[in-house]
């Protein structure tokens, strides 16, 4: 069957793609570009309500609109109507043609839309070349740095990779499992034993393009990089909204898999977990930039949402999707912090630069040591209730050697995030420039959205978590 | 309700102290000040109002209880109740508090700075009222982020390996906690089949085996860092030396690790507590000892105080795992003492500082004739803190080590030695700086009237402690029984669930 109408939410981001490249043409203004976009996202947030009435929709039979699907569409959208709002800003300065990037955000959201809420791998396929293809140009906006070629050119180059190499594992997945449609392939998992060769050889071939994509050791090593070479608010959607929709399609994948019959699978992925809890962690230690800090605590982040990925189950999904959320609200929020520091383009992302940054502008430095606790897991954040959330999901299935790891992980990543607020809380050296910084409307609005949010969900995250219980049934 | 309204007030007051900044900057201070004074104006009513303890279903003897849902979908709630013990520890936690802030001197950014003493404070009063175990490690946690914000903001040029340390230490001990309360509330389930972090609920239930006794450690390993005990004590030294005063004085001197283990450790764990008592009594022996050499080597006023309160917490540990009840006795009245004294002797060294730039006791001395009512007091302090009959020290020690010789004579004898040893760094406080010859030509001024009064008050409370400490020993009384009621009932009968140890190892397979 095939209802147009649960479709509505992607419908009316690719509209507003068509919409946005037919203004470009005609008359181009930043500003209205912009506020056009935000319409379009924000219509297609308030579509999303709408539709939740007459789930679960099927477009035949490569989508499908239920709980889950449109709890992660809501989430994406509200990352990406956040990233918009300190878009705006931060291209606000720069003399580029800024316009068409707001278009290629939204094909780059259609995309991720697709990846969530497909269940064959064409349909998954199609989602991730709509999300990265515009997401190479992106990254590519700030061409005339050399971090920003350099980034450009290593994310195009392991996204091809890593898409050739995912469609010769749907292939030979395809081949053992009959049917592209993912439901055999989880039949094919709970049902079979020993899983033949070909069978295993798909399905290391696909996590490995979901690692590159999820950015998990060992496929990790462009993210430095690309976090860096990319400007704020791209690296903000490639962080949260890109990484959301690939783990959206490996929780549909993965989540259902148990002991007896994928014990590899589990296994493989558990030393992923392990792996890039470490990897991410003790490279971050040595990296004096924030953005690539923030990248590689983004590796040991994942590391951490696999377990919950692994202990499955109902109740290791939603923790994983109060993780992943929370993790998106947090990166948004440090991003926008980023964008404000910078000036007509060039960006201020150095330790050094955020340093004294409390007595440029106290709500700045405060929100963004917020964010830094959050990603460190202490208590009054939202990081904080996501990582017990985690470990108590950890615990009751026995994963004791990941929890282990989790913990020593959690005291590890403390170094790097506190050399950060220690940097923003301490005086500046004599010979710096105390500048204030001022904030404008649309990003103070952002930054507001996601320290309030990092706050009420560390002190009651209970409406969120029922609303996930809720919808992933 | 009440108690609810004490942490509330304390809360509201940091934000109201944070967002009157923008517009005062000698507000904040008053504010801080009406805040902790009205939350000690209601505890002292509440003092003499449950003089008359309340007795419900014969078992429970809380003077009151506050109950509500945190976040159902977890099964967490918020649990807040007040027995003897909570309530003198929250006293003294508030009225240290009052009093350091009274002779603290004015910062900068003084916002900022009174709202992180108001969460700490508020924090460290949360530890001593929370009964559910998850809203215990949650005030326990939010008690480090004040206080490493404030060594980070307040404290001198390049500290940040030491604020660090600090950070590091208990948060990742505090991780072993979250894990051990974690798995704690798991296994209860798993057996009982009902999952709750409600403290009165989990003291029902006690299982012997290796698994409970790592859960044991987890919680214990949490604690010591907080008490300092001999291997984790890395981190006191620094704090005490870049927290700003009042910080001091509250977060770090009240060692909720020692409520912890009287709390938690030892009731939720009787019989895994009673196999780890005698290496928790050596461990205490050293911590005495160790402390007490550390405090004698030192030059920096701070941080002898801070090795003499290692040294006294020595005590507190050998007395908590004593498991009698004239120990605890002790125990409590140590906390308050030797936090006290400790408190005292850190006000004079930063009014030391105040006056000279300096508290480094090899470049003081001579003091009493110039500033003979500092000198008095600081006299006084070091000659309690080495345990002089008639002050709350000597009292405190004294019951702890009668009562430990009838657990363990031969490491009683050895934890006497350090009466003897606080007395060499003692005096030799007394000996550098106030009388001796004199270094330099100071030219300081005396004691004003709010240091005179506010130091004042503390020498009356040691020496009530020390005469007549029998209104404190009252209200902890039942509280104590009853902890020591339990551990006697779960030694005497054989708990059925023991016979099911077999099935009860944790499922360790990965």
């Amino acid at each position: 069957m095939f209802q147009f109408s649960a479709l509505t939410p992607l419908l009316i981001i690719a509209i507003t793609s068509v919409v946005l490249i037919l203004v470009t043409a005609f008359y181009r203004n930043h500003k209205f570009i912009a506020g056009l976009s935000l319409t379009g996202l924000l219509i297609a947030f308030f579509s999303i309500f709408i539709i939740s009435k007459t789930m679960p929709g099927w477009a035949g039979k490569l989508i499908l609109i239920d709980g889950f699907s449109i709890f992660y569409f809501g989430l994406t959208l509200v990352a990406v109507i956040l990233i918009n709002i300190i878009n705006y800003t931060y291209f606000k300065s720069v003399e580029e043609q800024k316009e068409e990037f707001y278009i290629m955000l939204h094909v780059s959201t259609l995309g991720t839309m697709v990846m969530i809420s497909s269940v064959h791998f064409a349909s998954f396929f199609l989602g991730l070349e709509l999300l990265s293809i515009p997401l190479y140009v992106m990254i590519a906006y700030s061409r005339n740095t050399p971090f920003g070629v350099e980034a450009a050119i290593k994310y195009f180059i392991l996204a091809g990779a890593s898409s050739s190499i995912l469609l010769f594992g749907m292939a030979l997945i395809y081949y053992e499992c009959g049917s592209m449609d993912i439901k055999y392939f989880i039949y094919t998992l709970q049902t079979t034993l020993h899983f033949p060769f070909l069978l295993k050889f798909g399905i290391g071939m696909i996590i490995t393009a979901l690692g590159f994509k999820l950015a998990l050791a060992p496929f990790h090593m462009w993210t430095p990089d690309v976090y860096q070479g990319a400007p704020a608010p791209v690296t903000a959607f490639l962080s949260t909204a890109s990484k959301g929709g690939a783990f959206a399609f490996a929780i549909r994948l993965f989540a259902l898999i148990n002991f007896e019959t994928a014990g590899s699978i589990i296994t493989v992925l558990s030393i992923l977990a392990g792996l890039s809890m470490f990897t991410g962690n003790l490279l971050a230690i040595r990296q004096n930039n924030v953005k690539r800090i923030l990248a590689c605590s983004s590796i040991a982040h994942f590391g951490y949402l696999l377990i919950a990925l692994i202990s499955g189950g109902r109740i290791g999904v939603q923790a994983a999707t109060f993780y992943l959320s929370v993790y998106f609200i947090t990166t948004i929020g440090a991003f926008s912090v980023l964008t404000i520091l910078a000036k007509n383009g060039k960006e201020k992302d150095n330790i050094e630069d955020l340093r004294g940054l409390y007595f440029r502008n106290r709500f700045l430095a405060v929100i963004m040591a917020t964010m830094f606790f959050s990603l460190a897991g202490m208590p009054l954040t939202a990081g904080f209730m996501s990582k017990y959330y985690l470990a108590s999901i950890g615990i009751n299935a026995n994963f004791w050697i990941l929890i282990w790891l989790l913990i020593i992980n959690s005291a590890i990543g403390l170094f790097y995030y506190l050399r950060v607020v220690y940097s923003i809380f301490r005086p500046s050296v004599e010979n710096q420039k105390e500048e204030m910084v001022w904030v404008s409307v649309g990003g103070s609005f952002a930054l507001a959205v996601s320290f309030i949010a990092v706050v009420w969900l560390g002190i009651a995250p209970g409406g969120l978590l029922d609303i996930i219980s809720g919808s992933l049934k | 309700m009440i108690l609810a309204t004490l942490l509330i007030v304390l809360f509201g007051g940091a934000l109201i102290s944070l967002i009157v900044s923008m517009w005062s900057n000698s507000l904040p201070r008053y504010i801080t000040l009406l805040a902790i004074g009205f939350d000690l104006f209601l505890l002292f009513g509440m003092w003499f109002a449950s003089s008359i303890p309340l007795i419900i279903n014969n078992k429970i003897i809380w003077l009151y209880s506050f109950q509500m849902n945190w976040v159902s979908a977890i099964g967490i709630k918020i649990i807040l109740s007040m027995d003897g013990i909570s309530m003198v520890m929250v006293i003294l936690t508030l009225f240290m508090g009052f009093i350091s802030i009274l002779v603290s001197p004015r910062t900068n950014h003084e916002g900022f700075y009174y709202f992180n003493i108001l969460l700490m404070i508020a924090g460290v009063c949360g530890i001593f009222m929370a009964f559910d175990l998850f809203l215990f490690f949650f005030f326990w946690e939010m008690m480090l982020l004040p206080l490493y914000l404030l060594m980070v903001m307040y404290g001198n040029e390049n500290n940040s390996k030491k604020s660090f340390k600090f950070l590091l230490y208990t948060q990742a001990s505090g991780l072993l906690l979250l894990i051990s309360i974690i798995s704690l509330f798991f296994m209860h389930g798993k057996f009982l089949g009902f999952y709750t972090f409600n403290y009165f609920d989990l003291l029902n239930f006690s299982i012997v085996n290796k698994t409970t006794s790592l859960f044991m450690l987890g919680f214990l390993v949490a604690f010591f860092v907080k008490l300092p005990v001999i291997p984790f004590h890395g981190w006191l030294g620094g704090s005490f030396l870049e927290a700003p005063l009042p910080a001091v004085v509250t977060g770090l001197l009240i060692k909720t690790g020692a409520y912890g283990i009287i709390r938690f450790a030892i009731p939720l764990f009787p019989d895994s507590s009673v196999i780890f008592a005698n290496t928790a009594m050596i461990l205490g022996v050293l911590t005495i000892l160790y402390g007490a050499f550390m405090a004698f080597s030192q030059d920096d006023l701070r941080l002898i105080a801070a090795y003499s309160s290692i040294s006294h917490m020595g005590f507190i540990l050998i007395g908590l795992f004593a498991m009698n009840e004239i120990c605890w006795q002790g125990v409590i009245l140590q906390m308050i003492a030797s936090g006290v004294s400790s408190s005292a002797i850190i006000i004079i060294a930063y009014a030391l500082i105040k006056r000279t730039g300096t508290c480094n006791i090899t470049q003081l001395g001579g003091l009493w004739e110039k500033v003979p009512v500092l000198s008095g007091i600081g006299t006084f302090f070091a000659i309690a803190s080495l345990g002089l009959p008639g002050m709350g020290n000597f009292l405190a020690e004294f019951m702890i080590l009668s009562g430990a010789f009838k657990a363990h004579s031969i490491i009683t004898v050895f934890a006497s030695i350090g009466l003897v040893m606080a007395a060499a760094y003692s005096l030799r406080i007394i000996q550098k700086v106030f009388v001796g010859k004199k270094s330099s030509d100071f030219q300081i001024a005396d004691f004003n009237i709010k240091e005179k009064i506010s130091l004042g008050i503390l020498i009356i409370l040691t020496i009530w402690i020390g005469l007549f400490p029998k209104p404190i020993l009252d209200k902890t009384k039942l509280s104590i029984e009853k902890i020591m009621n339990q551990q006697s009932n779960n030694k005497d009968q054989p708990t059925s669930l023991n016979k099911n140890e077999a099935s009860v190892k944790g499922n360790f397979n990965f």
